[in-house]
């Protein structure tokens, strides 16, 4: 018996088959992937192109390998959704009859109050889908106006690490993309959302116990320079104290490369809304740190409107 | 003698014609590059373990060598996975394969003098690329770390290594193919497709956005579950049934187990809710859950042809390495199939449990190698090498990083 030939055409029909499976055709259907207009709050293309500075600090980064102990995904499991009666209308008894359906457990005077009370209000929260559409179905007859709004859950966006999942779209201008597959820190996808100030990034990069006190992240000290004071004290030069201080004298200014990657950093963002990741934020609110934008009443940009 | 034995040996066309070479023999054609082989794998085995050590003790001290940018951890990871990986397990797995090929094809080895060459040229690479990820040329990606300087060295490398061992393989002259033969010839293919896909859609004409991440995960997971996956099994169905004296159970189960898992293997490693299109990582799970099929049919050939030998397991060290690789391997690989259970894997993703998984896989190839190479030298040094692996490298990486 002679195999060989066999094995050989074997092994290369089963190698083609994964090279298809996750090579090529993950190819056909992501390669020549456009910026789109997917979202629902702007006539702006997404992603756009990391600016020029940031784009540097991708290769700082890649370099230190900050990678090695930071993911770029933050993963979600579901979402839930809350109902928000924004308008009762003019026909308050049916408004009133519909809410008792929609919540049996209320009672007709806490419904009267909800309808009586200073738009918006709250009818359902974290609810499932189905619940927020019977629900919109049975308000809409009445002649009142709600909404819903979509929340992403998960324990990463528990965490705070991100408002919905990074999807493919995020990375689509990064080269390398490095999605990291350890969490010895915390995901970074939308760290520039969470922390915005560059300051902070500079002292927590040149020491990172500075600004958490028993951080074991590695300071990178290298990306500073130390000089001596000038005639003045350079603006850009690190605000250091106490026991952080340096010689009287010297200052620490960052180096190109540290603004670099601080550049980058703060473009690190996952907060825009398209249709794969449909979630409800407060326009007014958008791409600030509060943790309660999602819940601000201003206007709101949903992407897929709940049918 | 590596002239001798190369122009000593007479080339027939046909596998199955010309008389068998006697195992000494063999044993001698492969001495000088198996040799050269392993020696070079046991340097890089220390060479990761320092890394490794470095790397593990600057979590707990973050200060200790952190003004020098080569030796910050970013760099010293990758470049510790890179010398255990392409230093330490590449080269032992090839130097058993060509070892294996020839006595299997009891014929003796074609070129030993080539594949020293080869040998010393990935060496060369390998310390290119170790280097360039200590000066920050690092590629980015999760095992290819290694620059683009440094990869076509490793591939004309493997190049010079692989055909010997195809020619070795073709001119051999036992004609009926053993099981482990079968794995042999799969990774000799197998590695420099996945190599070359993955180096020129990653680093030569790169691919757009998350696809970078698809082909590394593919090739991250073709490299460990059927490179060195492939050489390790290979390695356990040749020593298994040769150290206890008893027949392999089932070649049946045995050529099962091979065509599913070269059909089912090679999909793996694409985590559930990863930022892609969702059918990756959904075919990627189905395909890793039926590796169950071969995972089964491996465990119960393997059983089988080991009960009643346990005996020989107290007496025989090498019989103990290729059980603790057996059970290594089917164990990482119930431990693959588990956590690409979504429930399961939303715990132990992006923790220490993935990569000590991938240890496992590749401490499974690793020890069951380098037996019986006619040299007392090397074996001893092999199991002082394979016992220094998990004794120096295992408890620091998993266990001091674990305590974070
Ligand atoms: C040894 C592992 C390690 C490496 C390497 C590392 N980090 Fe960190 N990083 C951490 C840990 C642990 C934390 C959490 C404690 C803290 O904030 O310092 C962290 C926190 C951070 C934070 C704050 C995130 C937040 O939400 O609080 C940023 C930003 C950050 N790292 C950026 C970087 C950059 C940029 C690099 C590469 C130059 C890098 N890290 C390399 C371990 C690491």
């Amino acid at each position: 018996m002679n195999h060989g030939p066999l094995i050989f055409l074997g092994v290369f029909f089963a190698l083609t088959l994964s090279w298809f499976g996750l090579v090529f055709e993950p190819q056909l259907q992501l390669g020549n992937a456009q910026p789109t207009t997917n979202l629902v709050n702007a006539a702006q293309l997404y992603p756009q192109m990391r600016p020029g500075q940031a784009r540097q600090g991708l290769d700082v980064y890649r370099s230190l390998g900050c990678a090695a102990c930071h993911s770029q995904q933050i993963g979600q499991t579901g979402r839930t959704y809350d109902v928000t009666l924004t308008d009762p209308g003019t026909n308050r008894a049916e408004v009133i009859a519909a809410l008792l359906k929609v919540r049996p457990r209320a009672t007709a005077t806490e419904a009267e109050k909800l309808v009586a009370g200073p738009m918006p209000q709250a009818i359902l929260k974290d609810v499932a889908h189905v619940a927020a559409t019977n629900a919109m179905a049975k308000l809409e007859p009445t002649g009142a106006k709600a909404e819903v709004k979509i929340i992403p859950t998960g324990p990463d966006i528990a965490r705070g690490w991100g408002k919905r999942r990074s999807v493919a779209e995020d990375f689509l201008f990064d080269q390398p993309v490095m999605l990291g597959s350890q969490r010895i820190g915390p995901d970074l996808a939308d760290v520039g959302s969470r922390l915005p100030v560059a300051n902070w990034h500079l002292l927590h990069l040149y020491n990172p116990q500075i600004v958490v006190s028993k951080s074991v992240m590695p300071p990178y000290r290298f990306l500073f320079e130390k000089r001596k004071i000038g005639r003045e004290p350079s603006p850009d030069a690190l605000k250091l104290a106490g026991n952080f201080a340096t010689e009287p004298g010297c200052e620490i200014v960052p180096t190109d490369e540290a603004r670099q990657l601080v550049a980058y950093l703060l473009s690190l963002r996952a907060d825009t809304v398209i249709f794969e990741t449909p979630m409800t934020v407060a326009t007014a609110n958008v791409s600030t740190n509060t943790p309660a934008a999602t819940n601000a009443p201003a206007a709101q940009t949903t992407n897929s409107v709940v049918k | 003698m590596i002239a001798t034995s190369s122009s000593a040996h007479t080339v027939s066309p046909e596998p199955g014609s010309g008389p068998v070479a006697p195992p000494a023999d063999i044993d001698a054609s492969c001495r000088v590059p198996v040799m050269v082989l392993l020696a070079c794998a046991a340097v890089w085995l220390v060479v990761a373990s320092v890394f490794g050590l470095i790397a593990s003790l600057k979590f707990h001290a973050p200060n200790l060598l952190a003004d020098c940018p080569w030796l910050t951890y970013g760099r010293v990871q990758p470049a510790q996975m890179n010398a255990l990986i392409y230093g330490f397990a590449a080269q032992a797995a090839l130097g058993i394969a060509l070892w294996m090929i020839a006595r299997l094809g009891r014929t003796l080895l074609v070129q030993p003098g080539y594949i020293v060459v080869g040998a010393l040229l990935w060496n060369v690479g390998v310390k290119l690329g170790v280097f360039g990820i200590l000066i920050g040329d690092t590629t980015g990606y999760e095992w290819l770390e290694m620059p683009g300087y440094a990869s076509p060295i490793l591939f004309a490398a493997y190049a010079i290594i692989g055909i010997p061992a195809l020619l070795t393989f073709h001119h051999r002259r036992e004609p009926m193919l053993y099981v482990s033969q079968w794995f042999l010839l799969a990774a000799l293919f197998w590695f420099p497709w996945i190599y070359s896909t993955a180096n020129l859609l990653l680093i030569f004409f790169p691919v757009r956005g998350v696809l970078q991440a698809v082909v590394d995960w593919w090739y991250v997971n073709n490299l460990s579950q059927i490179w060195l996956g492939f050489i390790g099994l290979a390695a356990i169905f040749y020593f298994l049934p040769k150290l206890t004296a008893r027949p392999l159970y089932s070649n049946y189960l045995a050529i099962l187990a091979f065509w599913a898992l070269a059909l089912s293997g090679g999909w793996g490693g694409i985590h559930s809710g990863a930022p892609v299109p969702a059918w990756m990582p959904s075919l990627s799970t189905v395909f890793t859950v039926l590796t169950a099929i071969p995972l089964i049919a491996i465990t119960i050939n393997l059983n089988r042809t080991f009960t009643g030998a346990m005996a020989k397991l107290k007496k025989s060290l090498p019989l103990k390495f290729v059980v603790f690789g057996a059970v290594a391997y089917l164990l990482a690989g119930a431990l693959a199939i588990v956590s690409a259970f979504p429930q399961f894997s939303q715990i132990t993703h992006f923790t220490l449990f993935t990569p000590a998984r991938t240890q496992l896989f590749r401490r499974c190839s690793s020890k069951t190698n380098g037996r019986r190479l006619g040299s007392p030298a090397l074996t001893s040094l092999w199991r002082r090498l394979a016992s220094c692996s998990t004794s120096v490298h295992f408890p620091s990486e998993a266990f001091c990083k674990g305590w974070r």
